[in-house]
């Protein structure tokens, strides 16, 4: 991506991961294929998202009491991020209601380091 | 005590029900000469994981199946020798005091960082166990009010079924049928029940399910 005065720039990942001991797995490998992580948080929090406005927020909403609540939540925050989830819930229809709310992208257990980097990309 | 000698690094079989999860925890001990990674497991699945002779078994008990004590069983059936660490995010004393009683020797919960969780791994490969200490402190409080007593909560939603119906007067192969189980697999509950509890006679087993307001 070219910013306006020429440089390349790159897309601004926040990562919303309640697990800390995966976190930083997570921001290694989404800045090793080229994406600038401005942030890892155990929880979606109004002000990071304002501060930080980023293009991408990758959130693992395994752990979180109300997924489809925190989804909707972030898309109304931010409209023109890409939302990228990942959760190991039973329902199999999780990722419908998911991207029913706002998600761009729904990662399930078995997702690997390629498909993480394609739901970056998509 | 099983005590891991690390002369060439500590075995370690990583057993996580998702695969970017998988990578991270193999990577946090790959990068630690103390620990060589010899399996990588979604499941505890008895031939595999015994195969790979593991030191320690390190398991993600979020994604595994809900019977607490069958799934650490397994890990223990298949490699007698290594000493089991939990990780869970559930700041629990109830699911810590399932997890020691099935034989796990650390309870670990997931919000810590990488170097934590080497530290808290080390300490079990030294031979002693390591719990939480946000959790420990309730299972102290649980334990100081129940006099000690065995609780009924260590029992897993299976075995307090088998416990109910030991209660009814029911022999293990009425219960197998009741339950769809083999008579092995009931013999095996009442075992565990039994150890549990703290008991050796079907009678006192009824007591305590009466007690607990089972029956």
């Amino acid at each position: 991506m070219l910013s306006t005065a020429g440089r390349r720039t790159r897309k601004r990942v926040l990562i919303i991961e309640p697990q800390a001991l995966f976190a930083p797995y997570f921001a290694d490998t989404i800045a090793t294929i080229g994406f600038d992580v401005v942030g890892v948080d155990a929880a979606p929090r109004a002000r990071t998202l304002q501060r930080l406005r980023p293009d991408i927020v990758v959130l693992d909403a395994g752990h979180l009491p109300s997924p489809l609540r925190t989804v909707r939540a972030l898309r109304a925050h931010l409209p023109g991020a890409h939302l990228v989830v990942y959760a190991p819930l039973a329902d199999e229809a999780w990722p419908l209601l998911a991207q029913g709310v706002g998600a761009d992208v729904v990662m399930g257990p078995r997702a690997d380091e390629p498909d993480l980097l394609a739901a970056l990309a998509a | 005590m099983k005590t891991v000698v690390a002369s060439v690094g500590i075995r370690v079989a990583v057993v996580e029900s998702q695969v970017l999860f998988a990578k991270a925890l193999c990577g946090i001990f790959a990068d630690d000469d103390a620990f060589v990674v010899v399996g990588d497991y979604r499941t505890p699945a008895i031939d595999t994981l015994g195969l790979a002779e593991p030191d320690l078994v390190v398991i993600d008990l979020d994604g595994q199946p809900v019977d607490v004590a069958r799934t650490l069983g397994t890990c223990l059936e298949a490699a007698p020798k290594a000493r089991v660490c939990v990780l869970s995010m559930h700041l629990s004393p109830e699911m810590m005091q399932r997890c020691l009683t099935a034989g796990a020797e650390a309870y670990i919960v997931k919000d810590i960082s990488p170097p934590e969780l080497l530290r808290a791994v080390k300490t079990v490969a030294e031979g002693q166990s390591y719990v939480d200490p946000r959790v420990a402190g309730g299972l102290l409080r649980r334990r100081s009010q129940s006099n000690g007593k065995p609780d009924i909560m260590e029992l897993s939603a299976r075995e307090a079924e088998v416990l109910k119906l030991i209660a009814e007067g029911l022999a293990n192969k009425q219960i197998s049928a009741r339950l769809h189980l083999s008579e092995k697999t009931v013999k095996n509950h009442v075992s565990r029940i039994f150890s549990k509890l703290n008991i050796s006679a079907r009678t006192q087993a009824a007591v305590h399910a009466i007690r607990a307001g089972i029956v």
